[in-house]
């Protein structure tokens, strides 16, 4: 279970993430739904360590790891996969190698195997990930989080820059690979990701505004109007 | 007659285009490092070219006092100058690619080393003029389409060519080469999947550092005479080398040296004095007409 306490974060003297508080359990999905500005990312890169916790702890499985670097997360099992985490001029094949020697799991058979997923990029190990198109980067990057032995992913944006049809894509691929015992913490502002979420959380200017059940969130009209008009 | 002035002016020009060849794969070595620590961390290296003049100057001291050959000068000079890269990332780098506009800073740093280092040589060697003998060799020269090839400038060849292979093998082939051309690819994800990227940094820079080196323990036979301040100009080359190519982009460099190789021999045979000058005509239009270099548009790839 990942903790979160008062947690406080930014850039400089500019605090983005205001003192925020939640657990993540596993195998749950938990989705924050933010518009643009509201501080998702920072809070992803927070909590993978890519940024520093100004104040308040993030304790996973009962160790803190506020002051922890990515590379320790990382091994412990928490990976932050960027809004476009791939590296387009390496190819498929090499992606998945990268994750999974984070992971201890060096081997490229095993890499690949992460593959059984995405069957749409099966025949394409040896092209480019630039080559992709922004959906087929979005399923390789969830192909890299499996490969990557990671149990608790923090998604930033998924459906960004796709078609409706694609986001179901992503959204299929979430759901499936929430039954192997992987966890999700995902930051968006398409409203679609709610709908699959355990518990949403809404933030607004670095504060949690509202968190509970979608159904229940959806009944407040200005809420509503406002994060799922999209 | 007029037959024969023109055969032989035609053999002039093929011999300027081998030559150009065989010196360009050299420059491209030159480069390679500069290159390399620019695509993988965005720093310009302004001190490259002094490194070239103390690799240099390393060669002329181990021959001068050991009379160590240059071939076997580089046993020392390889992982002397490798160990000098990480120094330099540990003491330097490190700390500008934590400061904001890392770029820019970098470039006044370095400026500031590439001054420490030249006065430094200054006071340490003198100003002389120095230079190495080319009589290492059993054969200094052989005749090729009627014309006199340095065996010297074909060893830096073949040398050059082995260690464009070695970085390209170890960039292509290998675990680390292929943490190294994740980073240059997204510094981002990178760093979310936990790659060590100081650990990166410093083996990059390293190998940088002792591909140039190797460059400067040859670069009498070919840059002309050793001295302090031969940095500057050899700099300049270098940055125009990997304009040429493509800013960040090693493989471009190959291209870049080969080009530069060509332009520098043949004007040297139809408008000699002005080779340099004509060289940075050709950086100019390359730069306003493809301003991501010859192989332009894949920028930090490899």
């Amino acid at each position: 279970m990942l903790r979160v306490e008062g947690l406080v974060c930014g850039y400089g003297d500019l605090d983005i993430i205001k003192g925020i508080s939640f657990d993540l359990n596993d195998n749950g999905i938990k989705v924050i739904l933010s518009l643009n500005g509201g501080g998702k990312t920072t809070l992803l890169k927070t909590l993978s360590g890519l940024l520093p916790t100004k104040r308040g702890k993030i304790i996973l499985d009962g160790t803190d790891i506020t002051n922890a670097p990515p590379r320790v997360r990382v091994k412990k099992g928490i990976l932050f996969i960027p809004e476009w985490g791939v590296f387009p001029t390496l190819t498929i094949r090499e992606n998945l190698i990268i994750a999974a020697s984070v992971g201890n799991r060096s081997s490229a058979n095993e890499a690949l195997g992460a593959l059984s997923y995405f069957p749409e990029l099966k025949n394409r190990f040896a092209d480019k990930a630039g080559s992709l198109s922004g959906g087929q980067r979005k399923m390789l990057m969830l192909a890299m989080a499996v490969a990557s032995g990671a149990r608790t992913l923090l998604l930033d944006e998924p459906s960004s820059g796709l078609s409706p049809s694609y986001v179901e894509k992503v959204l299929e691929a979430i759901k499936v690979m929430r039954n192997e015992n992987l966890t999700f913490l995902i930051a968006e502002q398409n409203p679609s990701f709610s709908e699959i979420s355990d518990e949403l959380m809404i933030l607004e200017l670095g504060t949690i505004i509202s968190k509970g059940k979608y159904e229940e969130i959806r009944k407040n009209d200005e809420i509503r109007k406002k994060f799922f008009s999209l | 007659m007029l037959f024969t002035i023109t055969h032989r002016m035609g053999d002039l020009l093929l011999f300027s285009i081998v030559l150009g060849l065989i010196t360009g794969v050299y420059y491209a070595m030159m480069a390679l490092g500069l290159n390399l620590v620019f695509g993988v961390m965005k720093i310009a290296n302004l001190a490259h070219g002094d490194f070239i003049m103390l690799s240099a100057y390393t060669a002329f001291w181990l021959y001068f006092f050991f009379g160590v050959s240059p071939i076997f000068s580089l046993i020392i000079v390889i992982p002397v100058f490798f160990v000098l890269g990480i120094v330099v990332y540990f003491a330097m780098i490190r700390q500008l690619i934590k400061k904001e506009e890392s770029e820019m800073t970098s470039i006044v740093a370095f400026f500031g080393l590439s001054i420490l280092i030249e006065s430094s040589a200054s006071l340490a060697f003198g100003n002389s003029y120095r230079t190495l003998p080319v009589n290492f060799l059993k054969f200094t020269h052989i005749p090729f389409l009627g014309f006199s090839l340095s065996t010297v400038i074909l060893l830096m060849s073949v040398i050059s060519i082995i260690v464009i292979v070695f970085l390209f093998y170890w960039l292509n082939k290998t675990k680390y080469g292929l943490n190294v051309r994740a980073l240059m690819a997204n510094e981002e994800s990178a760093r979310a999947y936990g790659l060590n990227i100081g650990m990166i940094y410093a083996i990059t820079i390293g190998i940088g550092i002792a591909i140039t080196a190797i460059a400067g323990v040859f670069s009498p036979f070919l840059l002309g005479a050793i001295y302090p301040s031969e940095g500057g100009i050899i700099t300049i080359i270098a940055f125009s080398i990997i304009i040429i190519g493509a800013l960040g982009n090693p493989a471009a460099t190959v291209i870049g040296g080969l080009v530069y190789g060509l332009v520098i021999n043949i004007t040297n045979i139809y408008a000699p004095g002005w080779s340099y000058a004509v060289t940075f005509v050709i950086l100019v239009v390359i730069i306003l007409v493809r301003p991501n270099g010859l192989v332009g548009g894949r920028l930090r790839e490899i």
